[in-house]
């Protein structure tokens, strides 16, 4: 009996696993096709013939490095900006106590639960006003607004964590708090550092709405724009689609495969201080 | 720390904080309250123009799509916590149990859809979808089953084909959240209640369950509002369509933005997304209160 009750919950475990990962392989498998193939003659076995040229094709027709080179850039300049302000706002929330940074705490933390949409129109209108329209800063500054609240919770904790006579002492040797800062504190944020780079990475990789409100120009556009201007275009041709939709996710799945638990435990991390 | 210190740096303390106080007022604070400010006027996003109080709102509220794109919110925001919720405490709770091999590889192969981009999904999914070479009806026609029918075609199922997406790309967030929560919980509990001799049984449904129970709370609160400002995967699959049937409040708020260049209607949407939102998770926190002062 017990040994049946086992049975049924790893099949159950294994047809998730099935749900989750088949479109994938599907996905991969018709991407080596030709339409014949995948509509009629073969639409679920490994392909008859491995179609390269389906690659070679939507790599020519379709822009990818750009798009990619957008996307790293956004998520790069995202990245270092939210930790840089983050890092140092906290740091100031933590170790001063009074009423002002009281409020700026509250403020910062309860733009946690703001929907993008609630900023997007006033953005859109600013952006237009000062000139931003031609550049990424006009995706990259507001990505950088909307990481902070959770930087500052995932920093907030830890830096209550850390003694503040390792500081004290410091200044006793008068030192500018500039020099400790990077010296002692900064040291010991490398963990929190590293999972906010994930968790950041993540969410700027994947955006979409506003990026589609404020990217307008092709050359711009980052890679989940990009894929969607190439799909409407060669919305006939399943293989070549196909082709760029697994080129445009290898290197997230790659990157995935080395250093899956340590992105797991990151973003679980971030569930817990939501 | 202490006084003198924070006077003596109290430059660099400014200096310190300053970006993100910066950043954050003008990108959230100040356009939050443009937001509001906004919604009361007729404004084509160039020159303001008439004030009409809360004439934007009236005229949201007896627009042809509003019933339309209320319901298909709420469908969809249920569907998100049935879906993402249910079956994400259904596999941390089978994945923690010490039994149970290979609970790192499920837990990792079910957060793979998470990681893909949103117009990578949406488009696999078209296709699974597509009502004449789709994998679902080529399925079905394997299995002879005459169950083809054009998904994203029709009223009902193109609303739960769009919903089923977007949950399951992102079951395994959910998942891996409630995961963590359940494996927080210290282990001397239920070696406490094991020398009381409690069983198995005992043990999951007073000890893990109501422990974990404010880790799922935050991913019910997460999975609704989601529901209420999801854009991406409608916009990307069905563009609302066919017809409105899939319409929701961000696609009114997209429409109003870049079909109609209506900017104060669009603002009025905005903030009633907002209002939903923070309304939704003040009442869930006052509901579920009573939970936290048992196991604080």
């Amino acid at each position: 009996m017990k040994k049946i009750k086992r049975a049924i919950l790893y099949v159950v475990l294994i047809f998730y696993a099935v749900i989750s990962l088949y479109p994938l392989l599907w996905m991969f498998l018709y991407s080596f096709k030709d339409n014949n193939e995948i509509f009629v003659t073969n639409p679920f076995g490994l392909p008859k013939v491995w179609r390269f040229e389906n690659y070679v094709n939507a790599f020519t027709q379709f822009d990818v490095l750009t798009y990619f080179k957008n996307s790293m850039i956004v998520a790069a300049a995202t990245i270092f900006l939210v930790e840089l302000s983050a890092l140092l706002f906290c740091y100031v929330i933590a170790r001063v106590k009074n009423r002002l940074t009281g409020f700026l705490h509250f403020l910062v933390s309860s733009g946690m639960f703001i929907p993008i949409q609630a900023v997007m129109i006033p953005l859109v209108i600013t952006v237009r006003k000062f000139g931003f329209t031609n550049s990424l800063l006009s995706v990259i500054v507001p990505y950088t607004a909307l990481g902070l609240p959770f930087a500052c919770m995932l920093f907030y904790g830890f830096y209550l964590g850390i003694p503040v006579e390792l500081e004290e002492s410091a200044f006793m040797d008068g030192a500018n708090l500039g020099k400790i800062y990077f010296k002692i504190i900064l040291p010991q944020m490398k963990s929190p550092i590293v999972v906010l780079v994930i968790y950041q990475f993540m969410s700027c990789w994947n955006e979409f709405n506003l990026a589609l409100i404020m990217l307008t120009k092709n050359h711009l556009k980052t890679l989940p724009l990009g894929l969607v201007n190439f799909w409407t275009a060669y919305q006939a041709q399943w293989g070549e689609v196909g082709a760029a939709m697994i080129m445009a996710s290898i290197p997230i799945l790659v990157i995935y495969l080395f250093f899956s638990n340590q992105i797991t435990e990151s973003m679980a991390i971030s569930g817990m201080k939501n | 720390m202490n006084s003198a210190l924070l006077k003596k740096n109290r430059k660099w303390l400014i200096l310190f904080a300053a970006p993100a106080v910066i950043i954050f007022g003008i990108i959230i604070i100040i356009p939050l309250f443009q937001t509001f400010y906004y919604s009361t006027f007729e404004w084509n996003g160039i020159k303001l123009g008439e004030f009409l109080g809360t004439g934007n709102y009236r005229k949201l509220f007896s627009s042809r799509e509003i019933n339309t794109s209320l319901i298909n919110s709420i469908v969809y925001a249920v569907f998100l916590v049935i879906y993402q919720v249910g079956l994400g405490t259904f596999f941390a709770f089978l994945l923690t149990q010490s039994k149970i091999r290979g609970a790192v590889f499920f837990r990792n192969v079910y957060f793979v859809p998470v990681l893909l981009s949103v117009s990578v999904v949406s488009q696999l999914w078209i296709w699974i979808y597509n009502g004449d070479y789709g994998l679902i009806n080529q399925l079905t026609k394997l299995l002879q089953i005459d169950w083809s029918q054009n998904w994203l075609n029709q009223k009902w199922t193109s609303l739960l084909a769009v919903a089923f997406v977007e949950s399951w790309k992102g079951m395994g967030y959910i998942m891996l959240i409630i995961y963590a929560g359940v494996r927080n919980i210290p282990e001397v509990y239920h070696e406490a209640a094991s020398i009381d001799g409690a069983s198995a049984v005992q043990k999951f449904f007073h000890i893990t369950v109501p422990l974990a129970a404010p880790t799922i709370r935050i991913t019910v609160v997460m999975c609704l509002t989601n529901g209420f400002r999801a854009f991406d995967t409608t916009y990307l699959m069905t563009g609302g369509g066919p017809g409105i049937y899939t319409y929701n409040l961000t696609i009114m708020m997209y429409q109003a933005m870049m079909g109609r260049n209506d900017y104060g209607y669009g603002s009025a949407i905005a903030a009633f997304i907002v209002v939903i939102c923070v309304g939704l998770m003040y009442v869930i926190n006052t509901l579920t209160k009573r939970y936290d002062k048992i196991y604080d």
